[in-house]
């Protein structure tokens, strides 16, 4: 076996007084501190390099895995100009080789004492906690505990050079291959694995799987093939050299030797690696050889081929012929694993997730969530959004200068299957959801197909829609996620996967959970000067000014957060309120209550089964006499729905046991300021009141009365009024619409 | 995690603490002082706030689950009274908290600690191990609890063994303060009748010390640790004979032997050494049991080239002729002269790994102690 040999005791030795190197001389001042376990033996100096050594006691245990002793003697070598840990020898002439964390095969071994970067921890490197990091390496050695069971293997070979090669075309069969530089910017360093055909460089490739090797220490780039074909074998023992002989000794090749003058070999080597001799291969270690020299070359020159009157003749493979060959220069390159799905799911630490979704609205939020899902290995996409991507949308978009004026859904699109280096992974549809494309065929393909239909369009037209508008067979859930008009708060409405808490309910209680939260009573409030116009066309062509790092924020939370909203089957509403000065973010949450529906005059009132409760509460309190408040709530008119949520009441009410009599006191106040804090999403939708035990809840005489009154009052707006009377287990709600 | 067992420098006494990863803890003998800085710079280990690093607490108040008096001698229990909680565990008091008082879960001792010429600790020893019978002989159900349990290692003053109380030589202990142990069983080898009553006879406690062998297990490994309080080399005999004649030589067999009697040349032979400067055949013989990579711990003073004894550097020779001087571990220099660490033991599937004493980093020790005055200090005239 090939090893390096430094002759240390060739070097000059100095007293430890006459060390020059700051660094040195603090390793002898922390060694002195404690002489029992760092024993100073001596200095040498050699050229611009300072050498200190030691005897360092270890806590070797009584039955040792590895032969470690209970002294060790150790170089530590100090370099003039510091660029990286000093190098740490173990002199023991028997010391093992090839255990883990030591590096190149060499005498005296070299231990590879910390996995950090030097440049890293360089402000805070001392001696004396390098010196203690030098004893855990060698009492964790001793116990074989220094690799931990569960860290990832060593690979086998370390080198400069890197081939980008896809999961998937090394666990196809490859047969012709070649390489090629990545990229015009990446030189000789970076290349990725091609055809034969595309390969600038012609190859005589061969993919090869070499037996099982235990883990430990690295290689480092070895220039020659000899170090490999000692080192590695296939086939229960064949060697790399007789591979390539095979090659070299071709007749086919032979006889036309001269073509081969410009193809070199390029082996491709799959090696098992396993934790120890008694375990099985855990991981695979794939890299490429190449020989620098030409096959022709090869042949000629070692002696191997001599010229014949018909191409060349072989000749047998004498010693000198193997040495010459095993002696040529060769290219090592490792592989480099291409960025894809599954891959980036696994660097996110994340799992993949294949199943397709629907990202409706590729804006700012949109574009920046897509983003972060795809890098993190989440999903599979079809994206719909019919907007152009114009200048100052920039401002906080995922896409760059090179996409204005495309589609926002096709410049995600291509950008996000650019990223993964999969073509299929989003799908654009530059459309938009309105009540004329719902029913769009490949809108509705996309809906039915997907996991998840993702509102990000931060539209209240596009959420009801989604939420009531979609053919009633696609069962498809749906999850809206949206900014508050300053962009500093995201809020995420999911329904369940059965839907029964449908989006628009959801946001009803979106409104309420505002109303009821004192933090939040902010959340929808505009600032002055807030929007800034971006074409002069239309008073429409509005944008909000919105903080760029408040999108990334947001955006972050939600990619954060959707993946296991998704993966959850309970509806949510979620609120993250991020704080201007300090950037921490206000959780608020909510498990949805149950709503139910009632059908009156020609209008589904849905009336929150949390308010009913309150109600029948309210109206326990006040047995033997009547009860009521105002109902809070919203009215789609479209879509004939009323939704009933809350519920004020007067100070000054008149409760008797035949009547009740709603005041006024602070109610019109306390509307007032739910309108303000809900940005005037909610309305005033009708009146609420209790007959007592025993009563029916058929409206009294007085009860049409107030009907009609209030009916009366709420035409001009041209809107219905709801009256609910409610008894003991009953509750009657009746929709009065001004004719 | 790994089993741990530390030897407290503790000048010529024994303090030794076992830890088990299943949370089980024992003290073999205490030696707890204050801790103060001598005039010749030495300072005196500070036991007790150890202690209170390393024990479990029960609401709030520290308990050692076994607390062993290998036999009644000051070198043995110093300490034990002001520490150490005596009493009905449910009168536990706030004072006693404040006081971290240990409550012993369960506790061993000869039949020696209830002769009544003692020193004040061994005393509080006796009156303690004298309420924890009265309550086992009373039937009363709360004697089986922690702070109440109490063994006698060896015989009573008749020869004679009380059901439920006695373990005698011989016995091999796997339950402990209540609890089967997984990582720990104790065998008994002494005292032995005939010790008792010469012990007796000769007013000499030493020779009725409670010798005992630790098998610590780690997965598949089991590590034995002798620990024998003041027993001599007549002790060992009789224990060798005994356990060679039952074929039970693996009882013998040590990775850690706390040298008996501080280091004292004892072991090997009458004293004076000069008198009797041979080594006995059992003490020769008993050293053989010793497995690869063994230890010896002398739990004593720093031993120097005169004729103390104990300890005695005779003995510490015919020690480290057997398991060489860097296995041989004397408290009272472990980590410095000056500022002696325990000698620590970590037990693992791989056996004994001494765990070297490491200097503290600037910081804890800065923010350990107080630091000297600073300033312009005027002294007064």
């Amino acid at each position: 076996m090939d090893e390096i040999k430094i002759d240390l005791a060739a070097y000059e030795d100095i007293a430890i007084s006459d060390l020059r190197f700051p660094r040195a001389k603090e390793f002898v001042r922390a060694a002195s501190y404690d002489s029992e376990i760092y024993n100073v033996t001596g200095a040498k100096r050699h050229g611009n390099t300072e050498y200190l050594f030691l005897t360092i006691a270890v806590d070797k245990p009584q039955y040792p895995v590895i032969d470690i002793r209970e002294y060790e003697d150790i170089a530590i070598v100090f370099d003039e100009i510091e660029t990286d840990f000093p190098a740490v020898h173990a002199l023991r002439p028997d010391f093992p080789q090839g255990i883990p964390h030591t590096n190149i095969r060499m005498r005296p071994v070299w231990l590879c004492i910390t996995e950090e970067s030097f440049d890293e921890v360089r402000h805070r490197f001392t001696a004396s906690q390098f010196l203690y990091q030098i004893r855990e390496w060698f009492n964790l050695t001793a116990k074989g505990k220094l690799h931990k069971d569960d860290q990832e293997l060593e690979p086998f070979l370390a080198t400069s050079k890197a081939v980008v090669v896809s999961k998937e075309s090394l666990q196809t069969e490859v047969s012709s291959f070649g390489l090629k530089p990545y990229n015009e910017y990446s030189g000789k360093h970076l290349f990725k694995l091609v055809s034969d055909k595309e390969a600038k460089t012609k190859y005589v490739s061969l993919r090869i799987i070499a037996d099982p090797v235990v883990h430990g220490d690295i290689n480092w780039d070895f220039s020659s093939l000899s170090y490999l074909d000692n080192n590695l074998t296939y086939n229960n023992g064949c060697t790399l050299f007789s591979l390539l002989s095979n090659i070299l000794c071709s007749q086919d090749i032979a006889s036309n030797g001269d073509s081969y003058s410009d193809v070199t070999v390029l082996f491709l080597c799959d090696i098992p690696l396993k934790r120890s001799n008694a375990s099985i291969a855990e991981k695979v270690d794939t890299f490429f050889v190449n020989t620098v020299e030409t096959l022709r070359d090869l042949a000629v020159k070692s002696g191997l081929w001599t010229k014949g009157d018909s191409g060349y003749i072989i000749n047998p493979i004498t010693p000198a012929i193997k040495k010459y060959i095993l002696e040529r220069p060769i290219q090592l390159l490792s592989c480099m694993e291409d960025f894809s799905h599954s891959f980036a799911a696994q660097c996110n630490g994340a799992t993949e997730d294949t199943c397709l979704h629907t990202l409706i609205g590729a804006g700012a939020l949109g574009s920046q969530v897509l983003n972060l899902l795809c890098r993190a290995g989440f999903g599979k996409w079809i994206v719909i959004d019919n907007e152009t991507l114009y200048p100052h949308n920039l401002a906080r978009h995922e896409l760059n200068r090179a996409c204005i004026g495309f589609n926002k859904a096709l410049g995600v699109a291509f950008d996000m299957n650019n990223l993964l280096g999969d073509s299929s992974l989003c799908k654009p549809i530059c459309k938009k959801i309105s009540e004329e494309t719902v029913s769009d065929a490949e809108i509705l393909e996309a809906f039915a197909n997907s996991k998840a239909i993702i509102d990000i369009s931060t539209s209240i037209a596009v959420e009801r829609i989604l939420a009531s508008d979609v053919d009633k067979k696609i069962k498809t859930r749906r999850i809206s996620a949206f900014l508050n008009p300053s962009g500093k708060s995201l809020i995420i409405l999911a329904e369940d996967t059965a839907r029964v808490h449908k989006l628009d309910l959801l946001e009803m209680e979106y409104y309420r959970l505002i109303n009821e939260t004192p933090e939040l009573h902010s959340h929808l409030f505009l600032k002055k000067d807030s929007k800034i116009r971006y074409r002069r066309n239309s008073c429409r062509e509005l944008s909000i000014k919105i903080n760029n790092a408040d999108v990334a924020q947001c955006a972050a939370i939600a990619a954060k957060v959707l993946p296991s909203i998704i993966h959850s089957q309970e509806a949510s509403i979620s609120i993250w309120q991020i704080d201007d000065e300090s950037c921490t973010t206000q959780f608020y949450h909510k498990v949805p209550s149950s709503w139910t529906r009632f059908s009156t005059n020609g209008y589904s009132v849905y009336v929150c089964d949390r308010l009913i409760t309150e109600i029948q509460t309210e109206r326990s309190k006040y047995l033997p006499n009547e009860t009521g408040g105002v109902l809070i709530g919203s009215i789609d008119i479209l879509r004939k729905k009323i939704y009933i949520f809350d519920s004020i009441y007067a100070e000054n009410s008149l409760n008797e046991r035949e009547y009740f009599i709603r005041g006024d006191k602070t109610v019109l106040k306390q509307y007032e300021k739910y309108r303000e804090v809900t940005d005037g999403q909610i309305c005033y939708v009708g009146e609420w009141h209790s007959h007592p035990d025993g009563c029916p809840t058929t409206p009294s005489s007085l009860d049409i009365k107030l009907l009609v009154h209030l009916t009366e009052h709420m035409a001009p707006d041209g809107l219905p009024v709801v009256m609910i009377i409610t008894g003991k287990k009953k509750l009657t709600v009746i929709c009065g619409i001004a004719q | 995690m790994s089993h741990k067992i530390k030897f407290y420098p503790v000048g010529n006494g024994d303090n030794v603490l076992l830890k088990l990863t299943e949370g089980f803890t024992a003290m073999f003998d205490c030696q707890i002082r204050k801790p103060e800085k001598k005039d010749d710079g030495t300072e005196v280990y500070d036991v007790k706030t150890d202690l209170m690093e390393e024990l479990q607490t029960v609401n709030g108040k520290p308990f050692v689950d076994l607390f062993v008096n290998s036999h009644p001698h000051m070198d043995h229990c110093l300490g034990y009274k002001a520490n150490f909680y005596h009493g009905d565990p449910d009168d536990y008091g706030d004072t006693n908290k404040e006081n971290e008082e240990i409550i012993i879960g369960e506790l061993w001792v000869t039949q020696k600690v209830f002769q009544l010429d003692l020193c004040d600790d061994a005393n509080a020893i006796r009156n303690e191990a004298n309420r924890r019978l009265r309550l086992f002989r009373s039937g009363d159900a709360k004697a089986d609890k922690l702070g109440n349990r109490i063994h006698i290692i060896g015989y009573n003053d008749e020869d004679k063994t009380e059901e439920g109380i006695h373990y005698i030589p011989g016995s091999n202990i796997h339950k402990i303060n209540g609890k089967y142990l997984s990582g720990l069983n104790v065998f008994i080898h002494a005292p032995l009748k005939s010790d008792i009553q010469t012990s007796w006879a000769d007013e000499d406690e030493n020779i009725a010390s409670i010798v005992m062998q630790l098998n610590i297990i780690s997965g598949q490994r089991i590590s034995k640790v002798f620990i024998c309080g003041d027993a001599d080399h007549y002790v060992f005999e009789h224990i060798m004979d005994i356990s060679e004649a039952h074929s039970n030589e693996d009882a013998l067999k040590w990775d850690i032997f706390l040298a008996p009697h501080h280091c004292s040349w004892s072991f090997f032979n009458d004293t004076p050494q000069k008198d009797n400067p041979d080594v006995v055949e059992s003490a020769s013989k008993f050293l053989e049991y010793a497995n690869e990579g063994a230890h010896i711990v002398s739990s004593s003073n720093k031993i120097e080239d005169n004729d103390n004894n104990p300890p005695h550097f005779q003995a510490r020779k015919q020690y480290i002729k057997k398991v060489t001087a860097e296995r041989f571990k004397n408290t009272a220099i472990n980590g410095g002269e000056k500022k002696p660490q325990p000698v620590i033991y970590e037990f693992d599937s791989d056996g004994i790994t001494f765990k070297r004493a490491l200097s503290y980093t600037g910081t804890t020790t800065i923010l350990g102690s107080s630091t000297p005055r600073a300033g312009l200090w005027m002294k007064s005239k």
